[in-house]
């Protein structure tokens, strides 16, 4: 039997996370990743952190090309995909030629979401490492750069900006910062923590109009009209599920995937951005988050390597800003019925808030408390009993907590 | 610091070759309870781990984003880091699923229950080329 040929599609987190878990598993064909991109897989995250803030590339390729020159792993830059024709075990670029793929990863992420008539020179997004170092050359001393958006990337582009010297105006139509994805405290915690480094926030103020012109961009609410030097949109990404629909794919939020990644073509999987993906704890949901793309691929390199295997962890993320941490676990399980804990002090940036259900510890998200989650993972993946005293008594330790598992029957 | 009254209870544990003198960092009864302690040995911070009713010692700073480790997660023999979750085994300093390494330091126990490190490390530390925030894929079960 001949070696079957895998190509990526989409030469990301996903394609090299894949790549290197394929090899360890002992996949024997050649692998191919194939970008659009003029470079091969980078670490995105580092485009609103490091990347943005000093510029350099220390750690940010994701693959050695000594590395993929010894284990038949081939990066092809610059080649967008037409589509994926499983039906003659190939993949089709743009321009014409065709490239074997036995089997296919999908993984071609997402693109940022516009506003209509917001464009130009002055307004910014930021997806590529193209769009990364175009920005930095603007946040510099003396000028006045607005964040429209204050999720993660948007906080993440302020404290970038003020670390380069630059004066930031975030704008948001929500109150706080990040609380719809990390809750209300910690939400209040970051808020206060941008505020007291000097952003200027404009928070909860529905924006009218934006208006891009020769010397600035202005934004109106309202409150008034603002005029920036430069506007980054940080309003999200809309999944890239063009080559899926080409290839005839079931595309709805993403492209559909089972609890194994597997898309509705049998020789194909989806994972990353672009993924809607069954979760065995979740249902059906999409996630942005770089470690559940590499997670997916682990998953599928996994059951290509011949060990079927779902990816049912709960979703984890972090976001560092200034020298604060922050992360989440399983937040995409939340309810809003669900019991809030406080451990710590969040308001202090070191704390942790639990949220409990019927008894079992659902998430967890922590400022400065990575140490909780580690734990917080462990009570939910056995699912230990856990009681709101205990979670929230700090002279108790979370690791007792584990200690409390009934024994297997 | 003081010198061991009596010969290493650690099994494994040997004496580092330079004939550096032991540094007494810890008492036994110190790590009962959460297993770690951050400790400082000639200016060196270290973290020491109970595993299986044996101490190792490895560098205190993650080579990751230079997070304390004793300030982490000892869970099933492994420490994980609170910055971003990296998972390192006490015993060899190794990370999972990443390069670099932390270094490892010999460790005697005296049946007094006084807890030694020698200052040179028996391995040594070696940086990571992953230096970005990203959490290591673990292996799917």
């Amino acid at each position: 039997m001949t070696e079957q040929t895998l190509v990526v599609v989409g030469a990301g987190h996903v394609a090299a996370s894949a790549a290197r878990a394929l090899r360890r598993r002992g996949f024997a064909g050649p692998v191919v990743l194939v970008g659009d991109e003029p470079v091969g897989p980078y670490q995105r995250p580092h485009l609103s952190k490091e990347r943005l803030t000093e510029g350099g590339d220390d750690g940010l390729w994701l693959l050695d090309p000594v590395w993929c020159a010894a284990n038949d792993v081939t990066v092809r830059t610059d080649s967008p995909v037409e589509r994926i024709a499983a039906d003659t075990a190939s993949v089709l670029l743009a321009d014409g030629t065709a490239i074997a793929a036995d089997l296919v990863v999908l993984a071609t992420g997402g693109r940022p979401r516009r506003l209509p008539g917001v464009a130009g020179e002055r307004v910014h997004t930021i997806r590529t490492l193209a769009d990364s170092d175009r920005l930095r050359e603007r946040l510099a001393p003396g000028r006045r750069i607005g964040v429209l958006g204050g999720g993660f990337l948007g906080t993440e582009v302020a404290a970038a900006a003020l670390a380069r010297g630059a004066e930031v105006v975030v704008f948001d139509r929500d109150p706080v910062l990040l609380a719809r994805a990390m809750g209300a405290d910690i939400g209040a915690a970051v808020t206060a923590l941008h505020r007291r480094r000097g952003v200027d926030l404009r928070l909860g103020r529905a924006i009218t109009e934006i208006r891009p012109g020769a010397e600035g961009v202005t934004v109106a609410t309202d409150a008034g009209v603002e005029t920036v030097d430069d506007l980054v949109v940080c309003i999200g990404i809309e999944p890239n599920t063009d080559v899926a629909v080409r290839s005839g794919l079931v595309v709805a939020n993403g492209v559909e995937v089972d609890a194994q990644c597997r898309t509705s073509l049998p020789t194909v999987f989806a994972a990353g951005d672009v993924a809607a993906h069954d979760h065995p704890r979740y249902g059906r949901v999409r996630v942005e988050h770089v470690d559940v793309a590499q997670r997916q691929a682990a998953a599928i390199a996994a059951t290509i390597a011949g060990r079927p295997s779902s990816f049912g962890d709960a979703h984890w993320f972090w976001t560092d800003q200034y020298d604060v941490n922050v992360q989440g676990l399983g937040m995409t399980g939340v309810l809003p019925s669900d019991e809030v804990v406080t451990r710590g002090n969040v308001a202090d940036l070191d704390g942790t808030v639990f949220w409990l259900r019927d008894g079992l510890l659902v998430a967890g998200a922590s400022i400065e408390r990575g140490e909780d989650l580690s734990v917080a993972r462990e009570l939910m993946d056995l699912e230990i009993p856990v009681t709101a005293e205990k979670l929230g008594d700090e002279s108790v330790e979370l690791e007792e907590l584990l200690e409390e598992e009934e024994v297997p029957v | 610091m003081s010198e061991p009254t009596a010969p290493p209870s650690t099994p494994g544990a040997g004496r580092p070759d330079d004939g550096s003198p032991w540094v007494h960092v810890a008492e036994m009864k110190d790590l009962a309870r959460r297993k770690r302690k951050q400790v400082e040995v000639r200016g060196c911070p270290i973290a020491l781990f109970l595993v299986d009713d044996e101490v190792f010692a490895v560098d205190d700073v993650c080579i990751h984003q230079e997070r304390s480790l004793a300030k982490g997660t000892l869970l099933n023999g492994q420490v994980i880091c609170p910055g971003h979750q990296w998972k390192f085994d006490p015993r060899t300093g190794e990370p999972e699923d990443q390069d670099g390494c932390l270094a490892t330091y010999a460790v005697q126990v005296t049946e007094e229950g006084a807890v030694l490190v020698a200052p040179e490390p028996v391995t040594p530390r070696r940086a990571t080329s992953n230096d970005s925030s990203t959490h290591p894929a673990a292996e799917v079960r």
